[in-house]
């Protein structure tokens, strides 16, 4: 999986450690390598070490142990200003008392650039992103997705090795956080630098990143295209941060003789092209997206099952119908932020026996709360999971081949 | 509306109107604060402007035909002059050598992360509590025997170690106020620490700076006893200088309210020019 590419233009992390003074462990042995000109993005909760990474990368934090490249060159001791890298911060870290263009022109003065190459890189970059007009303003008078651009600004002036951006939208309101999401892109996809762009937002994730590293508690879940995360996570923990409604999970048993595979009160056998691996046996994790379910049969929906609905939302041209399933949950603390060691799973006399699930169906199914309906799944789209940690015994069918 | 004509009207007054009232009460209780503590003031300024025996008067007088008769006198007879530039200068050296080394003590504070950060903040504040009384005999014996009593520089010193403490205080609210973000930004951008301390953190902690000066200005600038006791004959601040017009034979009013006025002067004006500042400055400190 990883390619050797922090020797060229690229970024790598080898065995980082971060440990804080009161003990808590932010990063444990992160390895990670990122391709020059890719953009990578970490997601996780909050508190799963993605900012952290983002700042031991900057130089802005130093990192208890491991090794730091960037370009091939070892900058793990090294100070902020000798790493030849941009920075963009979520609350865009302007310099209140400087007009736009002294923001702008700062970083290109302290490389002790002439005036007129300052003026002239300036006031191309201000003209790639429309901020001519403001160039004489102070950013307390530029509204947030202005200071954006310029914040933006301040990062391209300089051609860097790499762009850092620590949660560039989240302070922008959601329609122009979806314009800026595209234009980033776009300047990426001309300026080809390499770029690491942290979110705590799976969408975001997901619609920009070449790869998406996923977090937990300072461990890397998986490092993969967005694509991959979705259809094959490497555990239950990712399978339930990517994707949107989440996927549903519950408690199932499956018999390896005969394939068959219980949930609650329903069964179903899996086809010999579609079963877990040799070991699996007993207590399974079940998921399935619910995306995946559809309110006709079809070659792609073969399985069948006859629910209530108690909640139906409508989005539109799709709805998200909400129904219990006769089959226990799965215990928290598998998809839950904190990292833990283990799942308990006690037979709780106490412990719910039903478990809630969403299907996201076409809006003509013309379901109605309370009426019995019937909705169809595919074998091809059902994860299981190993009890104990979480893993992925059993990912989906992937919808689209992966180029090579 | 025909409906509500009969509704009983519970206030003779409109809510306009009581907003006037209560505005009109609240501006009358300030103007009758104000003017129990501006009248000693003006009484001084009042007398300082009364000529020859006026201001000896039995009858007192509210208002007066101005002269400037008991300034020209201070000046001449007592060289009032000189010990007004004394003060100026030792006030000015202290309050700048108080922001220079109350800063660079203050912005580490603010800003790296150590042990028992907060016991050494308030130790040092905790410098000012001690009454001025209780420290004046060891300084003046520190201060004699490297030979500085009588100099204008020992007042200096000694002004600059009695306002550090709670300039640096202040001092690290301002640095602790800014944001980390905005420091940081410049280090990446390419700053050294002492780069992005000069150009951007100093230039964004301007208010807080002016605030804490002018706090220091004015506590060096009243300071009486200190001066009563460190300077000599020449080297007399403005607060010392008088006292000289109370002799054993007379209290020479006039004068004293003469220099008195002029005292206050300077104060008042700094106070007023930055008064938009050390609002601003003292309450932003304040929160943090």
């Amino acid at each position: 999986m990883q390619r050797n590419a922090g020797s060229e233009g690229g970024i790598e992390f080898s065995k980082v450690n971060m440990t804080f003074d009161d003990g808590t462990t932010a990063i444990e042995s992160l390895d990670l390598a990122i391709r020059e000109g890719e953009f990578v993005v970490f997601v996780g909760p909050s508190g799963c070490g993605k900012s952290t990474a983002l700042r031991i990368l900057a130089g802005l934090e130093q990192a208890t142990g491991g090794t730091i490249r960037i370009g091939g060159r070892d900058v793990t001791d090294l100070d902020p200003q000798e790493r030849d890298i941009a920075m963009i911060f979520q609350s865009y870290a302007l310099y209140p008392h400087k007009t736009v263009f002294e923001n702008l022109a700062y970083p290109l003065k302290l490389r002790k650039r002439s005036k007129a190459e300052i003026a002239e890189t300036v006031a191309g970059v201000a003209d790639m992103l429309g901020l001519t007009p403001l160039l004489k303003r102070k950013p307390g008078t530029l509204s947030g997705g202005q200071r954006q651009r310029v914040a933006m600004g301040r990062a391209l002036v300089r051609n860097p090795k790499a762009f850092l951006m620590d949660e560039p939208l989240s302070n922008l309101d959601a329609a122009l956080r979806v314009e800026m999401r595209g234009e980033i892109r776009r300047l990426h996809r001309k300026l080809g630098v390499t770029t690491v762009y942290v979110t705590h937002d799976q969408v975001e994730a997901m619609t920009m990143g070449d790869r998406v590293a996923v977090l937990r508690g300072g461990d890397l879940q998986q490092f993969d295209a967005p694509q991959r995360l979705y259809e094959q996570p490497a555990n239950m923990f990712v399978a339930s941060f990517i994707g949107s409604p989440s996927i549903n999970l519950c408690r199932s048993q499956y018999d390896r003789t005969t394939g068959a595979l219980t949930l609650g009160e329903a069964g179903l056998t899996l086809p010999p092209d579609r079963r877990p691996a040799e070991d699996t046996n007993g207590e399974v994790m079940f998921g399935i997206r619910p995306e995946t379910f559809s309110y006709r049969r079809d070659p792609e929906h073969d399985v069948s099952m006859t629910v209530v609905p108690d909640l139906i939302e409508s989005l539109g041209t799709e709805l998200l119908m909400h129904f219990d399933l006769s089959a226990a949950p799965v215990p928290v603390e598998m998809t839950s932020a904190a990292r833990s060691a283990e799942a308990r799973l006690g037979t709780d006399a106490h412990a719910p026996v039903t478990t809630r699930f969403v299907a996201k169906l076409d809006a003509r199914c013309g379901y109605r709360v309370g009426v019995p309906a019937e909705i169809w799944f595919s074998t091809d789209h059902i994860m299981l999971f190993e009890p104990s940690r979480g893993r992925t015994v059993l990912s989906s069918k992937p919808l689209v081949m992966p180029d090579a | 509306m025909a409906m509500t004509t009969d509704t009983p009207h519970r206030h003779i007054l409109s809510r306009t109107n009581r907003a006037a009232v209560k505005t009109w009460t609240r501006g009358m209780a300030a103007l009758i604060v104000s003017l129990v503590f501006f009248a000693p003031i003006y009484w001084m300024i009042l007398t300082a402007f009364k000529s020859g025996n006026a201001a000896f008067s039995e009858t007192p007088s509210l208002f007066v035909r101005p002269s400037l008769e008991n300034f020209r006198l201070v000046f001449v007879q007592n060289d009032f002059g000189a010990a007004l530039s004394t003060s100026l200068f030792v006030t000015t050296v202290s309050t700048l050598l108080c922001l220079a080394v109350g800063a660079s003590i203050a912005y580490p504070l603010a800003r790296v992360k150590m042990r028992g950060e907060r016991h050494i903040a308030f130790w040092i504040l905790s410098l000012r509590i001690i009454p001025p009384v209780a420290t004046i005999i060891p300084l003046f014996l520190m201060l004699r025997s490297v030979g500085l009593t009588g100099s204008i520089w020992s007042l200096v010193l000694v002004y600059t170690y009695m306002n550090l403490p709670l300039t640096v205080w202040l001092l690290r609210g301002f640095f602790a106020d800014l944001p980390k973000e905005i420091e940081e930004a410049a280090l990446v951008d390419g700053a050294s620490r002492m780069r992005a301390f000069f150009t951007i953190t100093l230039p964004l902690t301007v208010p807080g700076l002016i605030a804490t000066g002018l706090l220091c200005f004015i506590f060096a600038w009243n300071e009486f006893l200190f001066a009563n006791i460190l300077t000599g004959a020449n080297t007399r601040t403005a607060p010392v200088g008088l006292t000289e017009y109370v002799t054993p034979v007379s209290v020479e009013w006039n004068k004293i309210m003469a220099a008195g006025t002029l005292v206050v002067l300077p104060v008042w004006i700094g106070a007023l020019s930055v008064q938009r500042y050390l609002v601003r400055g003292l309450t932003l400190g304040a929160v943090k």
